[in-house]
C-alpha cells in the first residue's frame, strides 16, 4: 500500500500506523479461516431494520447473511427480509445489470422502503458490473436513496474490513442526509458505533444510559431505523463501544461534524465507570457528572450486594478463553472482577487493537497463543488444569466434543451480558456452567466398560 | 398436469431460501469417514456453509478452504491449490480429499481437475488407498440436492475407477442404500435398521447416520466422525441390488448399474403407509425371509393413529417450501392423510416436480407468504420461513435444511412405519394448535 495516500489500510487515529509496512503476504491455506467482508457489511448494515438490503449476487452469497437467530430485531417493517438478485447461468454470460435495475424497482414499488442498499459480490465485480450508475439511475427513476456498498469477499480476508467499507459507505450517502428536527434533539445525545453482540446487547446499554439520563440518538450500528442513522451527525458525543472497525467513520465524523469520539466498553464494572466518566467528560457538563457519578455508586453498590454469593463461589477458578475478535478482550475485565484467574488465551482472528487490548487487561502468568489451533488450547486446558472454557464462534465444538465445561459467549443467546445487570447475568451463566451435572456424567463409563 | 414453472415476471428473489449446492457437497462427504472437503473460494464462501451446516446439525463440519486472494484471480491459483492439498495431506491424512470449486473460480477458469492430477503424481506412492478428487459447484445452479447427488456421484465414479469394471460375483444378501438429503440421520439409521432387520447386509453411501447423528466417540477432530469407510465402498459393486431414496440419487444408483450390471429400485420417498408398504415387499422378495414381529406391531400402531388423526387433517390446506424430491414424498403422504390442499414451492428444478399432483412452482418464500395469506392452515420448510410464517398469522413446522433454533433436528424420523407415526404426530399437533387457537 502506497504509504501517505489516504486509503482505508491508512487510518491516521490508528496505533499501527506508523509501524513499517509489511506489504502483500501470500495467504496460508486452510486451518485458520477468517471472515469475509461482503459478509461483514452486511452484518454492518441489516440492522439498519426498515431499510432494504439486496444482495447483488449467486444464491450462496445470502445465505451467511439472514434468517440467523440472534439477529431478529423488532424495529422497522423489512427487518427480517432478504433481498437478492440470485444470479443465475444465463446471467453470468449476459450480465445482471438490467436484473439488477429492475430488482430496486421490484422492491421500490412494493416494498416502500425509506432506502435501499445494493452490496456487490466477487461475483458481480469479476463480471464488471457498473453498480455505482445502476444505483445512481434507480435512484432518478424510484426517488429514494439507493446506496451501493463495495466489499466483495475477495477484496479481503476480513469482516471487519467489511464494516469499515460500510462505514464508508454510511459516511458517504447516509449521515448527515436526514433534516433537522429540532424538537427531536436533547441536551445529552451520544452515538453508539461499533459492534456488539446483537440486539440485546443494544437494548440493555441504551437502557443503562437512559437511566443516567443520556439519550442514544443512533446506533451504528445496531438495531435502527434509517432516518436515525440520516441524523446522527446531530449527537454531541460518539462513542465507540468495543469494536475499533468503524473508527475511521467517528474519525471522519469529528473531521467533519466536530463530533468528539472516545472508546470504551459496557462489559464489567470498571470499564462502565470508565466509559461513564468519559460521556461526562465530553458533555462539560457539571450537573450530568454530579448526577453519574451518583448513578454509578448506586449502581455498583446494588451489584455488589447482588454478586456476593456468585464471586464468592467463582473465587480462584481458572479459565481459558478461546475467542475471535473483540470476544477476546471484552470478557477479560468481568472475568477478574468475579474473581476468576485466566490460564491461557487462544487467538485467531484479532487485529493488532485487540492483542494490545488483551495485554492492558491482563495480569501476570497468562499464556497468549497467537494462531492457536485446537489441539493447543486443548492440551493447555490440560496442563493447567482449568475448570472452564469460554469460547465463541466456531470454536464451540473443541470443548463440547472433548467433554470440557464451557461458556459460549456468542450472541445466540437470550441475556445480555453488557451494563451492571449484565455482569451480573454472565456471573450466573459462568455458574449454571460450572454447576451442569453434564460434565460429571459424561466422565461416568457405561456399564459395559467396567 | 403438471403446473411448475419458473416465475418469470419477477426478476429478483425475495427471502430466498435455495441453499447453494457447495453445501450439499460439503454434506455429502460428511457421509464418508475421514473425508475432507477443501473449498476454493472467497473466505466467505467456506465460512457461510460451515456455519450453516453447524448451526444445523449442532455438530462440527469437516471443512478447509484454499484462501482465495486477488493476486489468485489474475494469476492463477494453482499454487494455492497445491499448498492446500498438501497441507491437508500432511497435517490430517485424509483418506477422501475433493477440491470443491465455487462460481468464483469457475468464473476465472480454474482448472481443478488438472491442479489435483498434478499433485497426485508428485506424490504417487504416498496416496495409495486414498482417493483425492475435485468437483466444480458454482452456485449459480442448482441447489443442496443437486450438490448434494453430484458429490455422491463424483465419489461413486472414483470408486468404480480404482477398482476396475471386472465382473464379479455377486451377493444376493448385500444391499447398496443411497439416501437422499431430505432424510435426516435418523432416518438414515431407521432405514439401515429395517434393512438389516431381514438379515441384508447394507452398504450406505454417504452415510449421516453415523457422523452427523452426534457422538462423543472420537473426540474433537478436523475430519469427518463417522460415515462409510473408503475401504469397504469398493463392495458396493458386488451387491445384488441397489436401494436410491430419492430421485436425485438416481444418478450414482445407474452408475453403480452401468459398472457392475446391479439393478437398482429408485423410491421417491419412505413417508407414508403406501411407500413403506412397497419398501417392505420389495425387502421381502429381495431377501427371501419374513418381516419381523416389531415392524406387524409399528404398521398396526400407524394405522390406528392415522384413525386417530382422520378428523384432524381433513379437509385442510398445507403449504411447503422444500427441496424437490422432500416435496413429492411429502405430497404423496399427505395425499393419503385427506389433506384437501397442498402447494408446494420448490427453489430449483427438478423432474420429480412433476409427481406432485397439485403442482408445485420454483420460487422463493415471498411466494410462500402469499400462498399463506391466501389461505393455509399450516407452513411447512426451513427456518427461514418462519419469520414468514408469522407474519401471515400460519402455524409453522420446521423442516428441512436448514432449521435452527430445535433441538435433535437430525434424529427426528419420518421413514418407514414408525417415522410416520412420529411425523403424523408432528404435523397434526401442529395442526391441533392452531384450531385451539382460533377457537379461543
Amino acid at each position: 500500500m502506497p504509504k501517505g495516500r489516504n486509503n482505508l489500510f491508512v487510518e491516521p487515529d490508528c496505533e499501527h500506523n506508523n509501524q513499517e509496512k509489511k506489504g502483500c503476504v501470500r495467504p496460508k491455506p486452510g486451518g485458520v479461516s477468517r471472515g469475509c467482508p461482503f459478509a461483514g457489511s452486511l452484518a454492518a448494515l441489516t440492522p439498519i431494520a426498515d431499510a432494504a438490503h439486496l444482495v447483488h449476487g449467486t444464491a450462496g452469497c445470502l445465505e451467511s447473511g439472514w434468517g440467523h437467530p440472534g439477529n431478529r430485531i423488532d424495529t422497522g417493517s423489512l427487518s427480517g427480509y432478504g433481498f437478492s438478485t440470485q444470479l443465475n447461468n444465463r446471467d453470468m454470460t449476459m450480465g445482471g445489470e438490467r436484473k439488477l435495475l429492475q430488482s430496486i424497482g421490484y422492491i421500490a414499488v412494493n416494498y416502500r422502503p425509506p432506502a435501499i442498499f445494493v452490496y456487490a459480490t466477487c461475483v458481480t465485480v469479476l463480471l464488471m458490473e457498473d453498480i455505482d450508475s445502476i444505483c445512481e439511475e434507480a435512484e432518478q427513476v424510484w426517488g429514494l436513496p439507493v446506496i451501493p456498498v463495495h466489499s466483495p469477499g475477495l477484496t479481503g480476508s476480513s469482516g471487519n474490513m467489511g464494516r469499515k467499507l460500510a462505514g464508508e459507505a454510511l459516511m458517504d450517502r447516509v449521515i448527515g442526509k436526514g433534516s433537522h428536527k429540532r424538537e427531536e434533539i436533547t441536551e445529552f445525545d451520544i452515538n453508539l458505533i461499533g459492534e456488539y453482540s446483537g440486539t440485546e446487547e443494544g437494548h440493555s446499554i441504551v437502557e443503562l444510559l437512559a437511566k443516567a439520563g443520556i439519550r442514544v440518538l443512533a446506533q451504528i450500528t445496531g438495531e435502527s431505523r434509517y432516518e436515525e442513522v440520516s441524523r446522527s451527525h446531530l449527537a454531541k458525543v460518539n462513542m465507540v463501544v468495543c469494536s475499533r472497525s468503524m473508527i475511521t467513520l467517528v474519525r471522519k465524523m469529528k473531521d467533519k461534524y466536530a463530533i468528539p469520539y472516545f472508546e470504551g466498553s459496557f462489559y464489567g464494572e470498571r470499564e462502565i465507570r470508565f466509559a461513564m466518566r468519559q460521556i461526562g467528560f465530553h458533555f462539560h457538563n457539571p450537573d450530568l457528572d454530579k448526577r453519574l457519578h451518583r448513578f454509578i455508586r448506586k449502581e455498583e453498590e446494588r451489584l455488589r450486594a447482588e454478586l456476593a454469593p456468585a464471586r464468592k463461589a467463582l473465587k480462584g477458578k481458572t479459565a481459558v478463553l478461546y475467542t475471535d475478535g473483540v470476544d477476546s478482550w471484552i470478557y477479560l475485565t468481568m472475568l477478574q472482577e468475579l474473581g476468576l484467574k485466566i490460564a491461557a488465551i487462544g487467538t485467531n482472528r484479532n487485529a493488532q487493537e485487540d492483542l494490545s487490548r488483551i495485554r492492558e487487561r491482563l495480569t501476570n502468568g497468562t499464556q497468549i497463543i497467537n494462531d492457536c489451533d485446537d489441539h493447543q488450547i486443548v492440551k493447555i486446558y490440560r496442563d493447567r488444569k482449568a475448570d472452564l472454557m469460554i469460547v465463541s464462534g466456531r470454536n464451540e465444538f473443541v470443548p463440547l466434543k472433548e467433554r470440557i465445561p464451557f461458556l459460549n459467549v456468542a450472541p445466540d443467546r437470550h441475556v445480555s451480558y453488557a451494563g451492571y445487570d449484565g455482569v451480573s447475568n454472565f456471573a450466573h451463566d459462568l455458574l449454571g456452567t460450572l454447576e451442569q451435572p453434564v460434565w460429571v456424567i459424561s466422565g461416568k463409563s457405561a456399564p459395559w466398560e467396567g | 398436469m403438471n403446473l411448475y414453472r419458473e416465475n418469470i415476471s419477477k426478476l429478483l428473489s425475495v427471502n430466498p431460501f435455495r441453499v447453494s449446492q457447495a453445501v450439499g457437497g460439503v454434506l455429502a462427504l460428511q457421509g464418508f469417514f475421514r473425508s475432507l472437503p477443501i473449498i476454493y473460494g472467497a473466505h466467505g464462501c467456506v465460512e457461510a456453509i460451515g456455519q450453516l451446516l453447524s448451526q444445523h446439525f449442532r455438530e462440527p463440519v469437516a471443512l478447509e478452504n484454499v484462501t482465495i486472494h486477488d493476486s489468485n484471480l489474475i494469476f492463477g491459483g494453482d499454487d494455492s491449490a497445491r499448498d492446500a492439498l498438501e497441507m491437508a495431506m500432511s497435517r490430517y491424512k485424509p483418506d477422501l480429499t475433493v477440491l470443491i470449486g465455487t462460481s468464483l473460480t469457475e468464473m476465472v477458469g480454474e482448472d481443478l481437475e488438472n491442479d489435483v492430477k498434478q499433485f497426485i503424481q508428485e506424490r504417487a506412492g504416498a496416496l495409495r488407498k486414498k482417493l483425492v478428487l475435485s468437483l466444480h459447484m458454482p452456485d449459480y445452479e442448482g441447489s443442496l440436492e443437486t450438490g448434494y447427488a453430484r458429490m455422491t456421484e463424483r465419489v461413486v465414479e472414483a470408486v468404480i475407477g480404482l477398482s476396475g469394471k471386472t465382473a464379479r460375483k455377486k451377493r444376493r444378501n448385500r444391499i447398496n442404500l443411497l439416501p437422499g438429503p431430505h432424510l435426516t440421520p435418523g432416518d438414515v439409521m431407521e432405514l439401515k435398521e429395517i434393512i438389516s432387520s431381514f438379515g441384508l447386509e447394507v452398504i450406505t453411501l454417504p452415510d449421516l447416520s453415523s457422523s452427523l447423528c452426534g457422538h462423543l466417540l472420537i473426540g474433537n477432530t478436523k475430519l469427518s466422525r463417522g460415515g462409510v469407510p473408503l475401504d469397504y465402498l469398493d463392495k458396493m459393486l458386488t451387491s445384488g441390488c441397489t436401494i436410491a431414496v430419492g430421485g436425485c440419487m438416481e444418478g450414482a444408483a445407474r452408475l453403480i448399474e452401468q459398472a457392475s450390471g446391479i439393478p437398482y429400485r429408485v423410491f421417491p420417498s419412505l413417508t407414508g403407509l403406501q411407500a413403506t408398504d412397497d419398501f417392505f415387499e420389495f425387502l421381502i422378495k429381495e431377501s427371501r425371509s419374513d418381516v419381523e414381529v416389531k415392524y406387524r406391531w409399528q404398521r398396526q400402531i400407524l394405522l390406528d393413529s392415522m384413525l386417530d388423526a382422520r378428523c384432524v387433517y381433513q379437509g385442510k390446506s398445507i403449504i411447503a417450501a422444500l427441496e424437490p424430491d422432500h416435496l413429492l414424498g411429502l405430497s404423496e403422504w399427505l395425499g393419503e392423510m385427506g389433506v384437501k390442499v397442498f402447494r408446494a414451492v420448490a427453489p430449483s428444478a427438478s423432474p420429480v416436480l412433476e409427481h406432485i399432483k397439485d403442482g408445485a412452482i420454483i420460487g422463493d418464500l415471498e411466494d410462500m407468504e402469499r400462498m399463506a395469506k391466501e389461505g393455509a392452515d399450516l407452513w411447512i420448510g426451513s427456518s427461514h420461513g418462519e419469520p414468514g410464517a408469522q407474519r401471515a398469522g400460519v402455524a409453522f413446522e420446521p423442516m428441512g435444511f436448514p432449521v435452527f433454533g430445535r433441538l435433535c433436528t437430525s434424529l427426528a424420523v419420518s421413514v418407514g412405519y414408525r417415522g410416520t407415526t412420529e411425523l403424523l404426530g408432528r404435523v397434526g399437533n401442529a395442526l391441533l394448535t392452531t384450531e385451539s387457537g382460533v377457537r379461543k
